[in-house]
């Protein structure tokens, strides 16, 4: 070895070069050399890998291993930008020179490069615990409206699943599926404060996040942190003049994919065809005279239901944020409008949000500083009666008109009945949809209104105290509050069977506060080669929620639509009132032996009101460790930046258990309501058969070991980590499943306890490749995550619907019959007796399906039903691609989950008949193509309107694969080059362009793959019109001065 | 050095100034009652007897199940779909568990109630009558309880006040069929015998269990009792058996005596208005006019136990009624328009109705017409009515209603195209100033109900038939047909079937009577089967569709513990 640090060199490297690149900008005119050396300017050694660029353009280099360098440049009157992780910036102008040594000063550590593991940091080479750094660069490029979107593929462990309704959030699951009644979702973190509120962050005041995946990392928010913590830190001020951010974008989204289905003449066509098989009067309304006297011009075509309530939808976002700072303070404000208009009618988001930050030292000692955020949210959904628009419009009747200006509202309704005079004269009452009497979707939407209006404000002081080097005392008072109001107005519309009698406006209003003050002591010394950091903490809550609901009936002036002007005896009011405490003791050690061998311990203790009085304390222990490889051994292989082994475990819970389920209470009084009386009196009652209290119940704990390596190498270039975990999830609060005989109203109130068990594993890879030299840049990273739920231990199988939750599976599987294919003629023999087995009631013929007999005992029944399907993906994984080149960049971001099912229930109501269907919609290709004896399909079932074999019950037939890879964002962007920054202020401005969901690769027949993967624990994987993901085109633009 | 010691001394005197009371971390529930606090007070006891009496409104039962079940099984009744019409249902269906969970309901509060009086010292302000007079009403309801837990489910679980579960994981097994007939017997005979039910309550208290609604509800069971337990175990004419009809019978006649109860009689000039509207004014919940004559609807001398209902607006509670979107009832089953119709009569009823003898002005019985809609029948008679001038229009659904049975097209015969059911749903409408639940209160037991079950306990007893017989035909002078000349099974079968048809008893009745072949029940016959598909046989399979399947998820929950009924 020469003279070169490698400790130095060591040090972590997060590419700065990216930053700088990202700024860059100049046309390039001549091509000049420039060669030189960087040193450290205290020691004077080389620096191996500092990064040299020619400020304002993408062209740079980086040192060899003995500090030299050698540029192109344009033209010598240029300025080159220095840097080097762990030192300070510099700025040189050449001047005219052609060889050029630069010193750098050491810095003091960079936010950057240190990682924020709560209640404190450390720098990323030095963490033990497994914890995720999302690029916040990444995360502020991607136009999304809600920051826990734009972390889809972004992290390994952390499984994102997204719908496309505007203003909702993503569904975040770290390392599995951890809870299977409470909440599996994790806790946030906000610039120190644990908060719920966070559709509320606009992801461009993001500065860092940081995801504690394990218990240890985790286990220092004990009771909290079983579902994994996510780090937020915002943007704070830096030194210097003010600077003044901009950012707008403006989107264009489409729905992703339709269903073709009939259109009326079609549509009509297959029922007289179907209604005269089965001898069954053909209604007047599938006439083609009836028809054309009903609807007039189109009647042909009919009502396209889709899209008469899906939209072009738009959205923009417009973010400035100005900040700066002196010597002893800073401050950062800004300000953001999000709007969005929904791919489907009527709904939509709009969100306000303003924060504000600054520091201040006062004196040697004394630091203040605080954090706001107010944030108003308000998202508007659409006002379906009677059904969900994305399911409806595929089975109501094309045959229906859309308007209908006798009835109350205006739009048409199914079943009106017509006079009608009949080509020969006589007179006859026509419904006008015959046997479909589904509603029309869009009425309801357009006429009723459903919003949610979401104020939240969070705001935190601290007083950091430092007497001395080596002790901190910070006290940190917070106070969050959530205030809510929803309002559900419909007025009373007639629209044939579906009408609305009455006018109904439901109001609810909440408030919910949170208290919290947290005191903390951080010990931080060196002795000799022994780093200590030793942290105390102290940390109190106290939190209350309010709410009051209130729905209404009838309203003489329908334009006067509040609660007082309905009529008084329509009224009812509920009102609840939820409180906890907690209360936590923290005490953590991290060592560290000359930064090879690193030593993480903590234990937490913490108190919760929520846990039953046998139980109100728990303890929450974890160690982690690590040992940097290479510095012991592999010296001498100099491609190699840095081997690290890592291994921790801990224990955490999950508090979020609800209040007072410890108690055995009586029922409201609604649940009764006896009358008696001439006058037919309602009078109160009550009885002893509510809830059952179980008073040891307790958090959900979670214990999790970790064994991770990371490898770095070529000066930082390639970076890799690997990580295993299993994450065993004991205690978690499932309902004793009682019998009806305890007379339960509902099981509501049968009783929680402390008795399941998940177990979670999983591997997880991510790895970069940084190109940064020359004028084309790139770099290409990507992740995969595996992921094995199970079900270790259930008192009682749970079967929501289509899903089982059992014993050895995962959590959620598909739970249903084998459909093995199409019954054919040769299924029965020569006497028309079926040949396999039969069904318990009903009775099969060709071209319905045939259900494997599981059991053999020659029956279809329940017993014949097993897992299906599983909804939980094998693997996610991403990819990201980037490149700069000159003033242009450009990134590709893939993301994909595999090997998981999705029940396409769409599907089953248009490729078949269900006991409630008579004259549903169906897909046209099934019309045209549906089993008929002449007609013999494999891919169709036969259209039987009595459904006699219960095609319909839940199968394999209609469970599909919903493995999808996508490219989920194609950008496109190009910075404004330096002579026009520099005449006309402005230090950077970047346009661009983003495609979102530009491809799916997919087999999934649906809308969308992924938007069903979004449910509680319990009922994954349903696509039963759920809201999709739309296929977006932005704009934006991103200027600073 | 001291100066550093200082500051953090004081910085240390920072972080243990902050510290919590030891009461920091309970927090007081302002939601509910806790348990241990309920049954102390007189109004403690009185709540908790109201609460006794909302599971024969709920949902799971007359509140809406029994309209799905028993209607959609019924004969008489065309269903929308196949399905429910053609009793084609598992131990999974959610009408059959919702039925079980209201019955348990029952069970449970009554059994807690009656076990808390019992335990309870005295309490001022709760004299001794009163108490006697709220146990006696909790043991008519658990009797009625237990009466619909055996006759709908053969053998599931029981238990009575000393033996209420308690342990939650289960493990609960079927009760014996004597244990609900012995208890349930006592239940009725608890009031009746010790005087502790009177024979009718203030005006307030309407509803509540009278002297009168146990003895029927009594009697009803021994009849229930004789098919379903001496009948099916064999012991049919057994001593015990006799015992129990005797009983029955005394029941029956000490009523019949009581000057209590009577039918509702046309009045002069007796138009056929009067006819139809003295029978139905049992089904409507507000009077019915006939000319200058007023028919009395609720709680009528005609009634002997109805369940009430008010169309009073309950938050997002189980009782009464249908209590999704403030629906109704007649949103789903009802003769408007506007109505979805699941349910309307077979035009093999209509057929039931006599011709002979029917009084002038009438081509049948005038049951027919308080019984089933025709087309042009008015809907609504109540002045100012929306509807007033509606009319009754078939067309729109009962097409694809009949088709659900097989019956494609109704016989050109039929003066009709389709039969609305009348019973229950008149007045109806549906409009904005509609009521919020269905307000039309249930009659458990009525009258007439009471003369025939008192015919067929007399037929039964093979003694004094000419009692018997004229029991019958007092209801059929009701409605002036002639009388019929002799008490025989057919008799008893025809006029429960035209008496009582649509009110939900009639699958009942052929179930009790096909566990005896003397009363040559045809299934077949009676239900159908599927033209061409001997292998599939009747939808009603004998040994398995008597009873409602024990539903699987409390099968699951006792597991190996809890049997299924036969066949399911």
């Amino acid at each position: 070895m020469n003279t070169i640090t490698m400790k130095k060199g060591l040090k972590l490297k997060i590419l700065l070069l990216f930053l700088a690149i990202m700024l860059q900008g100049a046309a390039i005119y001549g091509q000049q050399t420039v060669t030189g050396s960087v040193t450290d300017a205290s020691s004077g050694e080389a620096l191996v890998g500092a990064t040299v660029v020619i400020k304002g353009t993408s062209i740079g280099t980086v040192t060899d291993v003995d500090g030299n360098f050698s540029i192109q440049v344009p033209g010598l009157q240029e300025d080159l930008l220095i840097s080097f992780v762990g030192f300070e910036n510099q700025e040189i102008p050449i001047g005219g020179r052609t060889v050029i040594h630069v010193q750098l000063q050491e810095s003091d550590v960079l936010l950057s490069e240190m990682v924020v593991i709560g209640y404190g940091t450390v720098k990323k080479t030095d963490l033990t615990g497994s914890v995720a750094v999302v690029d916040s660069e990444e995360l502020n490029r991607i136009p999304a409206s809600n920051f826990t979107k734009a972390l889809q593929g972004r992290a390994p462990g952390v499984m994102v699943s997204q719908s496309g309704s505007p203003g909702s959030s993503a569904q975040i699951r770290i390392r599995g599926i951890g809870s299977i009644n409470q909440n599996p979702n994790p806790i946030y973190v906000i610039d120190g404060v644990i908060t719920g509120g966070l559709g509320n962050l606009n992801p461009t005041d993001i500065e860092s996040i940081q995801i504690l995946k394990d218990a240890s990392a985790a286990a220092i928010y004990g009771a909290d942190g079983a579902n994994g913590v996510i780090i937020i830190t915002t943007k704070r001020g830096e030194k210097g003049k003010p600077k003044v951010s901009l950012s707008s974008y403006f989107s264009l989204n489409r729905v992703p994919q339709q269903f073709e289905v009939m259109n009326a003449n079609e549509y009509s066509e297959f029922y007289t065809t179907l209604l005269e098989e089965n001898n069954i009067a053909v209604p007047v309304s599938y006439d083609d005279h009836f028809r054309q006297w009903y609807f007039g011009e189109g009647w042909q075509e009919g009502t396209k239901w889709q899209d008469e309530v899906t939209r072009l939808g738009m959205a923009n976002n417009h973010y400035i944020r100005i900040s700066g700072g002196g010597d002893d303070s800073n401050y950062s404000i800004s300000l953001n409008n999000s709007n969005e208009k929904g791919i489907l009618l009527a709904s939509g988001a709009n969100r306000f949000g303003l924060r504000a930050n600054s520091d201040f030292n006062i004196g040697k000692y004394i630091k203040i500083g605080e954090t706001l955020s107010i944030t108003r949210n308000i998202s508007q959904s659409p006002t379906t009666y009677e059904g969900n628009a994305w399911q409806v419009t595929l089975i109501n009747s094309p045959l229906m008109r859309m308007f209908n200006e006798n009835n109350k509202g205006g739009f048409e309704g199914p079943q009106i009945p017509y006079e009608y005079t009949m080509p020969d004269g006589s007179t006859e009452i026509v419904g006008n949809t015959g046997f479909n009497d589904k509603p029309n979707p869009r009425g309801p939407m357009e006429i009723g209104d459903d919003r949610n209006f979401n104020n939240n404000v969070l705001a935190s002081i601290y007083l950091e105290i430092k007497p001395v080097k080596w002790l901190t005392y910070k006290i940190t008072p917070a106070v969050e509050g959530s205030f809510n109001r929803s309002k559900l107005w419909y007025p009373a519309f007639d629209m044939g069977v579906r009408s609305k009698a009455q006018a109904e406006l439901t109001e609810g209003f909440s408030e919910n506060i949170n208290l919290s003050l947290e005191n903390q002591l951080t010990f931080s010394n060196q002795f000799d080669k022994h780093n200590i950091t030793a942290t105390a903490v102290h940390h109190v809550r106290k939190n209350e929620g309010n709410s009051i609901n209130a729905t209404a009936l009838g309203f003489p002036y329908e334009q006067l639509n509040v609660i007082s002007q309905s009529f008084e005896e329509g009224r009812q009011v509920q009102g609840y009132f939820s409180p906890f405490t907690s209360e936590s003791y923290l005490g953590r050690l991290i060592y560290d032996y000359d930064s090879k061998y690193l030593l993480t311990a903590s234990i937490r203790r913490d108190g919760n009101s929520r846990f039953g009085p046998a139980n109100r304390w728990g303890t929450f222990p974890s160690v982690s460790g690590a040992w940097k490889v290479n510095e012991d051994f592999l010296q001498d292989i100099d491609e190699i930046s840095m081997l690290k082994l890592r291994f921790g475990w801990g224990q955490t819970g999950n508090s979020g258990i609800g209040s007072f389920q410890y108690q055995s209470l009586l029922d409201n009084f609604t649940q009764f309501s006896p009358v008696f009386g001439m006058e037919q009196r309602m009078l109160p009652a009550l009885n002893v058969v509510h809830s059952f209290g179980n008073p040891s119940i307790k958090w959900e704990a979670a214990e999790m070991l970790n064994f991770g390596v990371d490898l770095n190498m070529f000066n930082n270039k390639v970076q890799f980590s690997a990580e295993y975990y299993i994450k065993n999830q004991n205690d978690l609060l499932v309902k004793i499943p009682m019998s009806a005989a305890f007379g339960r109203v509902s099981g509501a109130g049968d009783p929680w306890v402390n008795l399941g068990e998940i177990q979670n594993r999983g591997f997880e890879f991510i790895g970069t490749y940084r190109k940064m030299e020359g004028a084309f840049n790139y770099s290409i990273s990507g992740n995969i995550t595996t992921i094995k739920n199970e079900v270790k231990y259930i008192p009682g199988d749970i079967l929501s619907g289509n899903n089982l939750t059992t014993l050895g599976h995962t959590i959620g599987s598909m739970y249903g019959y084998v459909a093995e294919r199409i019954i054919t003629q040769e299924d029965f023999n020569e006497e028309e007796k079926y040949l396999h087995a039969l069904p318990a009631t009903g009775k099969p013929s060709p071209g319905d399906l045939k259900f494997k007999d599981l059991n053999n005992d020659g029956s279809i029944n329940d017993l014949d039903r097993t897992i299906i399907g599983k909804t939980v993906p094998d693997f996610v994984y991403s990819l990201n691609l980037e490149a700069w080149y000159h003033n242009f960049d450009i990134s590709l971001f893939f993301y994909g989950m595999q090997n998981f099912e999705v029940y396409n229930h769409l599907r089953a109501a248009i490729e078949g008949f269900s006991s409630q269907d008579m004259g549903h919609n169906k897909l046209r290709d099934y019309a045209l193509n549906y089993y008929r004896d002449d007609r013999p399909s494999e891919k169709y079932i036969r259209a039987d309107m009595n459904n006699t074999n219960q095609n319909d019950r839940p199968s394999t037939w209609f469970l599909e694969s919903g493995s999808f890879l996508r490219l989920k964002d194609l950008q496109v962007g190009y910075s404004l080059p330096k002579w026009i920054l520099d005449s006309t202020g402005l230090s950077r401005a970047r346009l661009y362009v983003n495609a979102t969901n530009l491809l799916t690769l997919t087999d999934y027949s649906g809308r969308d793959p992924e938007a069903p993967t979004i449910s509680g624990p319990l009922t994954p994987g349903n696509d039963n019109g759920t809201y999709p993901v739309p296929r977006s085109l932005t704009f934006g633009v991103q200027v600073d001065f | 050095m001291n100066k550093i010691i200082s500051k953090i001394l004081f910085v240390l005197l920072l972080v243990f100034s902050v510290s919590c009371s030891e009461d920091f971390l309970e927090t007081e529930n302002k939601n509910q009652l806790t348990v241990e606090n309920f049954y102390k007070t007189q109004q403690d006891f009185w709540m908790g007897l109201n609460s006794l009496y909302p599971p024969l409104a709920d949902r799971g039962m007359f509140g809406l199940e029994w309209h799905f079940l028993f209607n959609s099984f019924d004969d008489r009744i065309l269903f929308e779909t196949t399905g429910l019409d053609q009793i084609s249902i598992n131990a999974s269906n959610e009408s059959v568990s919702s039925n079980w969970r209201a019955l348990y309901f029952g069970l449970y509060r009554t059994n807690v109630f009656i076990k808390a009086i019992q335990e309870s010292d005295e309490i001022e302000g709760f004299p001794a009558d009163m108490r006697n007079n709220y146990l006696a009403q909790a043991r008519a309801l658990r009797g009625t309880y237990l009466f619909y837990l055996v006759t709908l489910y053969n053998e599931p679980i029981f238990y009575d006040e000393h033996s209420i579960p308690t342990d939650l994981i289960g493990n609960l097994t079927n009760g014996k069929p004597e244990e609900f007939w012995d208890l349930l017997a006592e239940d009725f005979l608890f009031g009746i015998q010790n005087n502790y039910l009177p024979m009718q309550y203030p005006p307030e208290d309407a509803g509540r269990v009278t002297k009168g609604a146990a003895q029927a509800m009594f009697g009803k069971a021994m009849l229930y009792k004789h098919y379903h337990y001496y009948v099916r175990k064999g012991k049919k004419g057994s001593a015990e058996d006799i015992h129990d009809l005797q009983l029955a019978k005394d029941m029956f006649k000490e009523m019949i005596n009581s000057g209590q109860y009577e039918l509702i009689q046309p009045k002069e000039p007796k138009t056929r208005e009067d006819y139809i509207h003295a029978v139905l004014c049992n089904f409507s919940y507000v009077d019915l006019p006939a000319g200058k004559n007023i028919y009395p609807s609720e709680n009528n001398r005609e009634s002997v136990w109805e369940i009430q209902y008010s169309d009073e607006r309950i938050a997002s509670g189980h009782l009464p009624g249908w209590q999704w979107s403030g629906a109704l009832n007649v949103n789903y089953f009802s003769a408007h328009p506007s109505s979805y119709r699941n349910h309307e009569a077979h035009p093999d009823l209509f057929m039931a109705y006599e011709t002979e003898g029917a009084p002038d002005g009438f081509e049948r019985d005038p049951r027919a017409y308080a019984t089933l809609f025709f087309d042009g029948d008015r809907i609504d008679f109540r002045t100012g009515s929306p509807y007033e001038n509606t009319t009754y229009r078939s067309g729109i659904h009962n097409k694809r209603i009949a088709y659900s049975r097989g019956l494609i097209q109704y016989p050109a015969t039929h003066p009709s195209r389709g039969f609305g059911i009348k019973k229950y749903y008149f007045p109806v409408y549906y409009e904005k100033d509609a009521p919020k639940n269905d307000p039309i209160n249930r009659n458990m037991i009525r009258y007439s109900d009471v003369l025939l079950m008192f015919a067929e306990v007399t037929y039964l007893l093979n003694e004094n038939t000419t009692e018997g017989l004229n029991a019958l035909n007092v209801v059929r002078r009701r409605v002036d047909m002639p009388d019929v000349p002799a008490l025989t099974k057919e008799a008893i079968i025809h006029e429960r079937d035209v008496e009582l048809a649509l009110e939900g008893w009639r699958w009942h009745d052929l179930i009790r009577w096909s566990f005896d072949p003397e009363w040559g029940i045809d299934w077949v016959q009676i239900l159908g089967r599927q033209t061409g598909t001997d292998d599939y046989g009747t939808y009603f399979i004998k040994g398995k569709h008597e009873y409602l399947p024990i539903p699987i998820s409390e099968i699951n929950k006792h597991e190996g513990q809890l049997k299924q009924n036969p066949g399911w």
